[in-house]
């Protein structure tokens, strides 16, 4: 049995960066379309306050609800990032199993 | 009187020990490796999804949207606060309910924190819904406020139930 960390750290260092870059590309299509939802409220918010169609405690409302809405997305942002890290470790260990059990020719692990 | 001096290592043996310190750093570390691959194991880094939790932020997001949409068509005392108070605690009480099923699960902070600006926001709501004070009961949400409230719980409610959903795994 014989194999060296490069031979094993190559195709986990691919499996990684592949399954991040694959997951950057989800979170962005989220985070995108998200960000410029939550630009036009706040226009809208400040529309309404500038026409008076909302009183001072409505407007704090509206503008509290936004700043909860706007955490709750990043807090999805932050979610997805956790979950492409966890996926990324995760095909690093299989890359590393598949190859072990290649340079020894049969399922060792 | 000389003290007398170890003989210097020769620097070949040096770097020889050295070198066979990594060596064996690595090899310890593949070893772990190998271990954690062979038991199968997978990292976990955030809670597994939960289709109770999914359907139930899918069920209230409609309902806030319903009330919401109640509000904007309705007319004179339908849409006043002093009707429609009993949806507040009512609300609050459904996401209080999905917020300790998500507490209940590990590595779920980021989920347990969006339930918990839900109810932040429900507060808020009520707090425009109601009327001054002494006429708290015949507060209304301005209707052109309304398409601006509901847009900001629907888009709450789907990053709560986007992250839900990617879980899945």
């Amino acid at each position: 049995m014989s194999f060296t960390v490069a031979e094993i750290l190559k195709p986990m260092m691919a499996a990684a960066k592949a399954s991040l870059a694959q997951d950057w590309g989800k979170a962005e299509d989220y985070a995108k379309p998200e960000m410029k939802r939550l630009a036009e409220s706040l226009a809208a918010i400040a529309k309404l306050v500038a026409t008076k169609k909302v009183n001072q405690r409505q407007a704090k409302a509206l503008l509290r609800i936004h700043g909860n809405t706007t955490q709750s997305v990043l807090l999805t942002i932050d979610g997805l990032g956790v979950i492409a890290v966890e996926d990324a470790i995760n095909a690093a260990l299989g890359a590393a199993r598949d190859t072990v059990n290649t340079a020894v020719g049969f399922k060792l692990v | 009187m000389t003290i007398p001096t170890l003989p210097a290592r020769r620097p070949a043996l040096r770097a020889a020990t050295r070198t066979g310190a990594h060596r064996h750093l690595l090899a310890l570390a593949l070893v772990a490796l190998a271990v954690l691959a062979a038991g199968g194991c997978t990292v976990r880094l955030i809670s597994d999804y939960d289709e109770t939790i999914d359907r139930s932020a899918s069920e209230l997001q409609k309902e806030m949207d319903a009330f919401l949409t109640d509000m904007e068509n309705g007319q004179d005392e339908s849409v006043m606060y002093g009707v429609n108070r009993g949806f507040y605690p009512y609300y609050a009480t459904e996401v209080r309910a999905v917020l300790v099923r998500a507490q209940a699960h590990p590595k779920n902070e980021q989920s347990v924190a969006q339930y918990e600006l839900m109810l932040d926001s429900l507060k808020e709501l009520e707090e425009a819904h109601r009327g001054d004070e002494g006429l708290e009961d015949e507060g209304t949400l301005p209707v052109e406020a309304i398409p601006v409230f509901r847009d900001l719980f629907n888009q709450a409610w789907g990053a709560i139930i986007h992250l839900e959903v990617a879980k899945k795994r």
